[in-house]
């Protein structure tokens, strides 16, 4: 979270004005609304499926829809300086940022299904039932300040911190029938240091008019759990067959994937099944939730793209691999780990000796070399 | 006396959970954290789930504690604000260590279960980590030699139907001298401590 120090002088009358400036609402920015909150563009593997059906209820506690402020920790009033501090959370009052979360939250998470093209909206597929239930949604920050008045100048001192979004909810995904597929929690969240909010300048307002960026910082954080809701449902209904199913057969490559650990990302490495040579490799951002252990090299569950396969694609997957590359089921029940070619390998694996790993490493795994 | 009068209006800043950040610094010291007991158990392979967050925000360290320490772990998850991935990796290398049977799925719903390879049965044990609290900085903490953290976990143990055969919840506190370790670490080292227990006593 990214700290801003204010240390400012200035004569009692200005600082009166400038406050006077602010306060009169003559910088007041647009007041945002939830569905202002961005949906992640995605593209989701599609299943044959139908959204019938989304039900969006509140139940944050009564506590975060009021707004809430530093606490003053001390205060020293005299007649010729008074000194005072200020340190706690920041949070405006739920009602800045919508006064109809169930209509808000089912606009956005209907809006997000539609553009990750997963369900059909329409049509003979099997329907499902989508619960949401809203346990947390607010922007927060963190503030520390200190003002010193001796008689005719004024200073501050003052420590804010980004304003972050964060939302979370219950989900349930049941059939038509009512039979619960999957139950989540679901999380949302919003980082200025994470988004180019701060570059396009809003970054300087954090500190002048906290509360619609704050808002605004709910907002980001509401469209985020729309995006992260669509994705949980996706894995629920990741046994669902697709399609178009993975030609496992007749495939010529595959994919390895490792989180890295400096960040959210990921590598992603392409691989020509018969020679072993490395396609490609490029670091992306991790847009979908953990599902391995840093830098362990595992065989992609999404083969490189954005479409999960589903579990029994993915170990026919495996096993054909096994053929020819050293790749097992060692920790994670769901995810093969790679610990590069066999030592027996198929011939023309054999011949691409130069290009990957001299052998499996028992207690890490490894992708091929180019 | 115009002075006092502005004392007596003090108040300390508080977390998320209404705790002020010295309670969290004033939790016992675990400089060394206890493995988990020896694996007695001997039933089915554990199947243990990927931490679900239910928790207020994942951090109450957004705001006592920014700047991740050293563990990578932290660093991947922390801008996502999936704190509770490092408390599960912890927490199953912990008890993999002790020589659990145990097997990791990174699919947290608890209704999507998924056999071991190998196995036909198994165990499945779904955590949501209701509290999260992690103290790492703030002005104060310049001060402070520890980080400290707290969480509160339910936990469910449940059959390859989706019996539940034992739920607990585990409350795992920690303060590490800072450099020492990651106090996320020593949290899922606790949570698996517990699990531990509750497999080796049989459920």
């Amino acid at each position: 979270m990214r700290v801003s120090e204010v240390t400012s002088g200035a004569s009692g009358a200005w600082a009166v004005a400038l406050a006077a400036l602010f306060l009169s609402g003559c910088l007041e920015l647009p007041r945002p609304t939830l569905q202002d909150g961005p949906i992640d563009e995605m593209i989701l593997a599609r299943r044959a499926l139908r959204l019938a059906d989304v039900e969006v209820t509140d139940a944050r506690p009564a506590d975060e829809l009021l707004p809430l402020s530093p606490a003053v920790r001390y205060v020293i009033p005299l007649v010729l300086w008074n000194q005072w501090a200020t340190e706690g959370n920041l949070r405006p009052d739920a009602a800045t940022y919508t006064e109809d979360l169930r209509g808000d939250m089912t606009a956005l998470v209907r809006q997000a299904f539609t553009g990750s093209g997963s369900f059909a909206t329409q049509g003979s597929g099997e329907a499902l039932r989508i619960k949401l239930r809203i346990n947390h949604l607010y922007g927060v920050t963190h503030d520390s300040s200190t003002s010193y008045y001796p008689l005719v100048y004024a200073s501050f001192n003052k420590r804010t911190f980004g304003a972050y979004g964060y939302a979370e909810a219950h989900l349930e995904v049941a059939s038509a029938a009512g039979r619960v597929l999957g139950t989540r929690e679901v999380v949302g969240f919003f980082d200025p240091n994470l988004s180019d909010l701060v570059a396009r300048g809003a970054g300087g307002m954090i500190t002048l008019r906290v509360r619609p960026v704050l808002a605004h910082a709910a907002a980001m954080a509401a469209g985020n759990l729309a995006s992260n809701v669509v994705l949980a449902v996706d894995l629920i209904v990741a046994g669902h067959p697709r399609p178009t199913p993975l030609a496992v057969e007749t495939m010529k490559t595959f994919f390895l994937v490792r989180a890295v650990p400096e960040g959210p990302f990921l590598e992603v490495a392409g691989v020509d099944i018969e020679t072993g040579k490395v396609l490609s490799d490029v670091i992306v951002p991790r847009w979908m939730e953990p599902y391995s252990a840093i830098n362990e090299w595992i065989v992609d569950p999404y083969h490189g793209g954005q479409e999960r396969l589903t579990q029994d694609e993915y170990d026919a997957l495996v096993q054909r691999l096994q053929a020819t590359y050293d790749v097992r089921y060692v920790t994670d029940a769901r995810s093969a780990h790679f610990f590069g070619v066999k030592r027996a390998a198929a011939p023309a694996a054999s011949r691409a000796a130069s290009t990957l790993p001299r052998a499996a490493e028992p207690e890490g795994s490894q992708k091929p070399r180019e | 006396v115009l002075g006092v009068a502005g004392l007596s209006a003090c108040q300390a800043p508080v977390g998320m959970y209404g705790h002020r950040p010295a309670e969290l610094w004033m939790l016992p010291s675990d400089a060394t954290p206890v493995p988990p007991p020896r694996c007695a158990y001997q039933g089915q392979p554990i199947v243990l789930k990927r931490l679900e967050n239910a928790s207020r925000a994942p951090v109450g360290a957004h705001f006592f504690g920014a700047q991740p320490s050293a563990n990578s772990m932290l660093q991947a998850y922390a801008p996502a604000g999936d704190l509770s991935v490092p408390i599960f990796e912890a927490a199953y290398a912990s008890l993999r260590a002790a020589r659990f049977p145990v097997w990791k799925d990174y699919t947290p719903s608890p209704e999507v279960r998924h056999a071991p390879p190998g196995s036909a049965a198994f165990t499945v044990v779904h955590g949501i980590v209701e509290e999260l609290e992690v103290s790492t900085f703030d002005v104060a903490d310049q001060l402070q030699p520890d980080e400290a953290a707290r969480a509160k976990i339910v936990l469910t143990v449940e059959d390859r139907e989706g019996k539940v055969k034992k739920r607990f919840v585990a409350e795992p506190k920690v303060r590490l001298r800072r450099g020492s370790g990651d106090v996320l670490v020593a949290l899922g080292q606790q949570v698996a401590r517990q699990i531990a227990e509750v497999f080796n006593a049989g459920l």
